[in-house]
């Protein structure tokens, strides 16, 4: 399998966040230096105990459904996620494009100039939440387990390079592994900081891991331990004294189960929740509560139009060409949203955050002229399109009714297809799906351009656009194996002109996040590494 | 006993036809519940061998006899998305709905047999009309809107009351769990309390003017001995009916009440179930519903036999 499928990008925000957890963003000076290790974000330094911080107390998040599994090899949605990250630590994080090990459970990750061997060196004094030593052999044990196919861990491919080919794991001594790969393995660091440890002592003979009544109570090697969990209800983690990174300042964190996002606004509003993350329709209600600040961050989301190709019309350049510039991006998110505040028109597929993101690409939009033009070029006329989406955000209506009226300027009838998410996400997964012409979509793939290629390369079964261009599959390859430097960057610039040009995909917009969190509380910004990583050591209770 | 034994025959036979119309509205449903939990990653030979693994490779009818033999065995399966045993779940959920919903169940007959009587006993008057106006209302509300209504009254303007959940974190005390029942449990047991007293009323108004009471007045017989001495227990015979009908709620909760009041019972199971596609789950909680409202429909019949001696005969 190859490696653009490894961090894959789910068209469901849930899927999309967690499948396609940040990435690897790799620095941009790596490539010189012999054995380079790398460098460490600043983020590392300032562990400071801040002024205001009282040691105790409960925080309640609230998360909207009950997670689905909390082993950190398994987890595949974003409230599993969100409760995992209290209680499993990383190997590091990506922080910014550069190695964050504050919550880490390695002081130094290093590899060679080629990047075929990664040398990973854990801190001193590591224990789990049993009080037994993290040790390399647990390193070597959780990788084992990733590339058991018996196991069938989701993230299996993460561990493979471009060849397909596994990476060796060999333990060195009781605190360093080696990881080397056949080939050059550029992106490896960014699949890495989203692999987690898991304790050998517990898991070591069991037949199937990700199934085992042990996940229901995890030993884990976060700041956080587990202390209960009622079904419906809430999942309650408890401070872990003899965390590596000093006691956490919380007693308890509360994960509250509430579905209903204004019932869970209600709460904030009661006091029964302190913080939750909030989507830019309900950031008009939120702003009006006092006691209670809103966060904006980064959300590494990407909001985009996908045009079906399967479709004998949408295969033609011309008409997708044509599509997009019968629509106004500006136009269309303030529509959607209700307001420019919330998110930022897209141009490339590329987050402004990513490696070799481009912004200098030619804008398709806005000429209804061009537009009508371009369809009579492709011989074109009274097109009729199906446009699917996702019910699950009332955003994707706005957006979708937008496209319809849009469309009908230039002749193109847009017939609505709003489904329930569950059955949306099955249209989209079937394999040569002709369930929809146009599709509104989501996707989250990180810093590391070489993740992007999930969604647009023939054979990924993200590519819901069924582009099946050998060029661009090409191009994606070479990026993948390619050490960072400008003849990377010409490669990525060049994915990122032809989608465009080509319009294999309309990106609509970059999605602001929100988090809200209670004034009774500090340390959000140390909390938020980025888009959905968090160190919940951070967090504390105000004086 | 005849009669008894034939009625739990032909609820036999109607669980048995539930089962089959259960599994086929799964079957014909859109999309393909595999598909909507697979990851992209998930190579093409992973997801056959899962579809294997499931049972969804065999022939439809097999599929059913498989499933209905493994449910007759108390086995209802694993859910698709967690893994864990479908029973489990649902035996888990239980406690909660069956609290808020026996609470409000039994308050709304309490409150609702009085109230009806008395306005079935003067319609049109001061009360009667109250009442009507009252339970019009609380049959229309949507139970939703009345719900954060509540949580925004009494949690966050006046504070009395926590706004969500069954517990506080660390505190699974009585009290704590009775002042959280208490805002779902004004929502559900408003609106059955409405729809109950209606029925009363109106069954309170008929048997009024039946002769039997017009006899027991020509006697002299005072009139608090006529309407609960006899009045009554005729009235609420229509009542029996509809608490057999919703005694299904007890396991099955009130989806939107417990979603709106995070309250963790089996009505945000079956929401989670849906949106998720997880069929087995889905099929659990709607098999033990369709048991429920079997059991509750007997039971009604069995009540009425020991209510009403003209069914008694009949049988």
């Amino acid at each position: 399998m190859r490696k653009e499928k490894i961090l894959a990008a789910a068209t469901a925000a849930v899927l999309a966040i967690t499948a396609g957890i940040p990435a690897a963003a790799e620095e941009q000076n790596t490539e010189a230096a012999e054995n380079t290790t790398v460098q460490e974000s600043e983020a590392d330094a300032g562990s400071e105990t801040p002024a205001d911080a009282v040691q105790g107390g409960n925080l309640s998040v609230r998360i909207s459904d009950d997670p689905l599994n909390i082993n950190p090899l398994y987890v595949t949605d974003l409230n599993s996620f969100t409760i995992m990250e209290s209680l499993y630590s990383p190997y590091f994080e990506i922080v910014g494009g550069e190695v964050y090990y504050g919550n880490g459970l390695l002081e130094n990750v290093s590899s060679n100039d080629d990047s075929t061997v990664f040398t990973l060196t854990l801190k001193d004094n590591l224990k789990w939440h049993d009080e037994e030593p993290i040790t390399a052999d647990d390193i070597v044990f959780s990788m084992d387990v990733v590339l058991d196919a018996d196991q069938a861990v989701p993230y299996s491919t993460y561990l493979l390079d471009a060849d397909g080919n596994p990476g060796t794991v060999t333990k060195v001594d009781d605190k360093t592994v080696e990881i080397s790969f056949g080939t050059s393995n550029t992106g490896f660091l960014g699949s890495l900081s989203q692999l987690y440890c898991i304790p050998q002592h517990i898991y070591d003979g069991v037949e199937n891991i990700g199934q085992s009544e042990l996940n229901q109570e995890p030993v884990g090697s976060g700041p956080y331990r587990f202390q209960s969990y009622d079904s419906g209800q809430q999942y309650v983690v408890e401070r872990f004294d003899d965390y590596f990174g000093g006691t956490p300042y919380l007693d308890t964190i509360t994960f509250k189960i509430i579905k209903d996002t204004n019932t869970a606004i209600a709460a904030l509003q009661s006091g029964d929740v302190d913080m939750l993350s909030i989507s830019g329709s309900d950031y008009q209600t939120v702003e009006g509560i006092d006691g209670v600040t809103i966060n904006h961050y980064n959300s590494g989301n990407v909001d985009a139009l996908g045009f079906n190709e399967l479709n004998e019309s949408l295969a033609d350049e011309r008409v997708r060409q044509a599509i997009a510039y019968a629509l106004n991006k500006e136009d269309l998110i303030t529509f959607a949203y209700s307001s420019s505040n919330y998110a930022q028109p897209a141009y490339s597929i590329l987050t402004p955050d990513t490696l070799y993101y481009d912004d200098s690409l030619t804008r398709y939009d806005n000429d209804l002229d061009k537009a009508k033009e371009l369809l009579q070029e492709a011989g074109v006329s009274n097109l009729n399109l199906t446009l699917l989406y996702s019910t699950s955000s009332d955003i994707n209506e706005n957006a979708a009714v937008y496209i319809q009226s849009q469309l009908a300027n230039v002749g193109i009838t847009v017939t609505l297809d709003p489904q329930e998410d569950s059955i949306y996400k099955n249209s989209i997964q079937a394999e040569n799906s002709t369930d929809y012409d146009l599709v509104l979509q989501k996707y989250e793939l990180g810093a590391e351009p070489s993740l992007y290629a999930d969604i647009l390369s023939s054979g990924s079964r993200s590519n819901y656009s069924h582009v099946n261009d050998p060029d661009l599959d090409a191009l994606w390859k070479e990026g993948l194996s390619l050490p960072n430097g400008d003849e990377r960057k010409a490669v990525y610039q060049q994915i990122q002109e032809l989608v465009n040009d080509k319009q294999y995909l309309y990106p609509i917009d970059y999605t602001n996040g929100f988090f809200v969190l209670s004034n009774k509380f500090g340390g959000f910004d140390d909390f938020l590494l980025q888009t959905i990583y968090y160190d919940y050591s951070k967090l504390y209770q105000v004086q | 006993m005849k009669h008894i034994l034939s009625k739990i025959v032909q609820s036999i036979l109607v669980m048995f036809l539930v089962s089959i119309l259960c599994f086929a509205l799964i079957k014909l449903a859109p999309g393909d519940p595999v598909l909507t939990y697979v990851q992209p990653n998930m190579s093409e030979s992973y997801i056959a061998t899962l579809r294997e693994r499931l049972g969804l490779t065999k022939p439809l009818p097999e599929q059913y006899l498989l499933w209905l033999g493994r449910i007759l065995h108390g086995n209802f399966g694993y859910s698709l998305v967690n893994n864990r045993p479908v029973l489990q779940q649902i035996l888990e959920r239980l406690p909660a709905t069956f609290l808020l919903m026996g609470v409000s169940l039994v308050l709304a007959v309490v409150i609702s047999i009085p109230l009806g009587m008395k306005c079935g006993e003067r319609p049109g008057g001061a009360l009667d009309r109250f009442t009507s106006a009252v339970s019009y209302v609380g049959i229309s509300i949507p139970n939703y809107w009345f719900g954060i209504l509540l949580i925004y009254l009494f949690s966050v303007y006046l504070g009395w009351l926590p706004s969500i959940g069954m517990h506080s974190t660390g505190n699974h005390s009585l009290p704590d769990l009775l002042r959280h029942l208490i805002l779902p449990c004004t929502v559900m047991t408003y609106v059955n309390a409405a729809q109950f007293t209606r029925y009363i009323r109106s069954s309170t108004i008929t048997q009024l003017s039946e002769d039997y009471v017009t006899v027991q007045k020509a006697y002299g017989t005072p009139r608090r001995r006529i309407m609960y001495g006899n009045v009554l227990k005729n009235a609420i015979l229509p009542l029996i009916t509809v608490l057999g009908m919703s005694l299904q709620s007890l396991v099955s909760g009130a989806m939107i009440c417990e979603q709106v009041f995070a309250w963790p019972g089996t009505g945000q199971l079956a929401v989670t179930a849906v949106t998720t596609f997880d069929y087995p789950l889905i099929m659990g909680i709607t098999m033990m519903t369709a048991l429920m409202i079997v059991v509750g429909n007997l039971l009604a019949d069995l009540l009425y036999t020991i209510v009403d001696p003209r069914i008694r005969q009949a049988a």
